[in-house]
């Protein structure tokens, strides 16, 4: 994952301003001190993290081991951070709805429930949040970074016998540690046939693979039974559980 | 009368018999089956009745499918020197010369290696060496046996041009009748830009492959006068490999996508530019009168190649694979012979 650090540190500092400035005003009335506060101790921690590998790595041409492990830390700390103040937000909105209607209108006093509105909700929310984000945006953002599909050519001559023309490496990439299951499917026009594994196919060509921390080749060899010379795709499908990778091969067909 | 259905299916089977003709065949027979697989229409072909005339007739097909499908070249050398000691003219000086080490033949016995003379005129000596190795190899049950190989060497010499064309498959047969010819006094030289030329070589290959490029297209448009076929602007001429010498005697390949300028690739740039690198080999595809043919131009210190060979469907014309090779020849003989 590509970071500005820069752009981190900015975004933290305004932060902490916000914070900082509620600190010092009349702040019981937004949210609780005690949430203000976690949230400073945590955002601390990231920035000292942040800038500490930021110094390590200009100081230094030399890639030491130390920084990349801070590195490795401050990336957990950003996302305690995030959902830090995700909490925070939530918070201070259910706290002031809290103290700007319920007391005055239902004469709340029961200290149980305004624990679980103040503390509890905005929990629940972060969670859901987070969790909706994870699997909706995290997920195939991962799959798409770790699965790449790479065809080489992908452009080739094809004539009617498979040893004048010109074979194709189809080759799915993992570089992530997790396992993914991926099915592939090869959309072979009408007037083209494939050989792989030596087996014969036409139509659609179809595999599922599961595939860890590996390179998956699969080797075609191609001819056609057009009559004249004319062009045709064959496109090349990598479906996995949060979405698609598609990519073409042009062919040329030579009588 | 019908015949062994065995003799069919050897032919079918053969790579070399074309998948267009198999569907041709199909269809003159009206038979149903999914044209798309080579199998399924061979299996069909051998359920059907064969006779002895059609039999013939394949035979025939076949012989002219392999015809125009071989590949077809030579190596090629200059003549820098041959014998004179007599008052002869030189191509009887040259016959003498060879038969001193005549070949001794008898049916397919070789009883003893040399020289054998198909033709003797004026301008042309043309003939083959005979020449055998013994090779060891494991027989069927894995013991040691030593087998005698005959091979045999086709050889031109052009007084004319003062070429001499070699006809071999074997690269270590084709060194033995150089060895041959230097002890008859017979001296043979490289063709293409060696010694002083050596310098600019990559600049005349350069000049080839453009001169080479354009002859392409004028043939293209000149039959596209009279045949509308399609003029999608592929390019006619892709060098798809390149073998480059580097000065210490290194051998470099060079692998390119075809669309594009072979000079102009980073490869083939640091290669002969930075480290002073001479294009000895190339390969790859043109496209002459409609038809695609792969082709190889050789370029190293002993002898010169080149060869080609026709890709795709057999359209009964060896005429046209005839054309391309002397269209590709004049071109070579333009640049590397007579430069």
């Amino acid at each position: 994952m590509s970071r500005d650090e820069q752009f981190e540190v900015q975004y933290l500092l305004s932060l902490m301003v916000v914070v900082l400035g509620l600190t010092t005003s009349n702040i019981d009335n937004i949210l609780s001190q005690i949430v203000g506060i976690a949230f400073l101790f945590i955002s601390s921690i990231h920035l000292l993290l942040l800038t500490s590998y930021y110094s390590l790595e200009k100081g230094s041409e030399m890639e030491l081991p130390i920084a990349s492990s801070i590195r490795g830390y401050s990336r957990k700390t950003l996302q305690l951070t995030t959902i830090g103040f995700l909490y925070l937000l939530t918070h201070t909105v259910c706290y002031a709805l809290l103290r700007r209607y319920a007391v005055p209108v239902w004469g709340f006093s029961v200290s149980t429930v305004k624990t679980i509105i103040t503390f509890g909700l905005p929990l629940l929310l972060v969670g859901v949040m987070s969790g909706t984000f994870l699997h909706k945006v995290w997920k195939p953002y991962r799959v798409s970074r770790d699965i790449s599909l790479n065809i080489i050519p992908d452009s080739v001559r094809l004539y009617p016998e498979f040893e004048d023309s010109d074979p194709v490496l189809v080759e799915i990439l993992n570089d992530g540690r997790k396992t993914y299951n991926l099915e592939l499917s090869i959309e072979l026009p009408a007037t083209i046939i494939a050989d792989i594994d030596r087996e014969t196919h036409a139509d659609t060509y179809q595999k599922q693979i599961a595939l860890t921390d590996d390179r998956e080749p699969i080797h075609l060899r191609l001819r056609h039974n057009a009559q004249e010379t004319q062009k045709e795709l064959i496109r090349v499908r990598v479906e996995h559980d949060h979405g698609t990778i598609e990519e073409e091969i042009e062919c040329i067909l030579r009588p | 009368m019908t015949i062994d259905k065995s003799k069919v299916e050897n032919i079918l089977k053969t790579d070399d018999f074309h998948v267009n003709e198999l569907r041709d065949l199909v269809e003159q027979r009206q038979l149903n089956v999914d044209k798309r697989f080579k199998d399924d229409m061979i299996e069909a072909l051998l359920a059907d009745k064969w006779t002895d005339e059609e039999f013939n007739d394949l035979k025939d097909r076949f012989l002219r499918i392999q015809r125009e499908r071989s590949p077809m070249g030579f190596y090629i050398g200059k003549i820098e020197d041959l014998p004179d000691y007599t008052d002869q003219a030189t191509h009887e000086e040259l016959k003498e010369t060879l038969l001193v080490d005549a070949a001794d033949r008898d049916g397919v016995e070789l009883n003893e290696e040399g020289f054998e003379i198909r033709e003797a005129t004026k301008n042309s000596v043309s003939g083959i060496y005979w020449t055998q190795t013994r090779t060891y190899t494991l027989n069927a049950l894995r013991e040691l046996t030593s087998r005698e190989r005959t091979y045999d060497i086709g050889f031109e010499f052009d007084l004319e041009e003062r070429i001499v064309h070699i006809n071999a498959d074997n690269y270590g047969k084709r060194g033995e009748i150089l060895t041959k010819f230097a002890e008859k006094g017979i001296e043979i030289e490289s063709v293409g830009p060696h010694g002083e030329k050596g310098g600019n070589a990559n600049e005349i290959i350069e000049g080839f492959i453009e001169d080479v490029e354009s002859g392409l297209q004028a043939a293209k448009e000149q039959q596209e006068l009279h045949d509308f076929s399609d003029g999608s602007g592929r390019s006619l001429l892709q060098t798809r490999t390149l073998e480059i010498k580097l000065t210490d005697g290194q051998l470099k390949t060079a692998n390119l996508e075809g669309h594009q300028d072979i000079f102009e690739t980073d490869v083939v740039k640091e290669l002969t530019e930075d480290e002073n690198g001479r294009i000895i080999h190339l390969k790859g595809i043109f496209e002459y009168r409609g038809e695609d043919f792969n082709f190889h131009v050789g370029l190293p210190e002993e002898l010169g190649r080149i060869r080609i060979k026709k890709k795709g469907a057999p359209k009964d014309n060896v005429d046209l694979l005839e054309d391309a090779f002397d269209f590709l020849f004049e071109h070579f003989n333009e640049h590397f012979i007579d430069c």
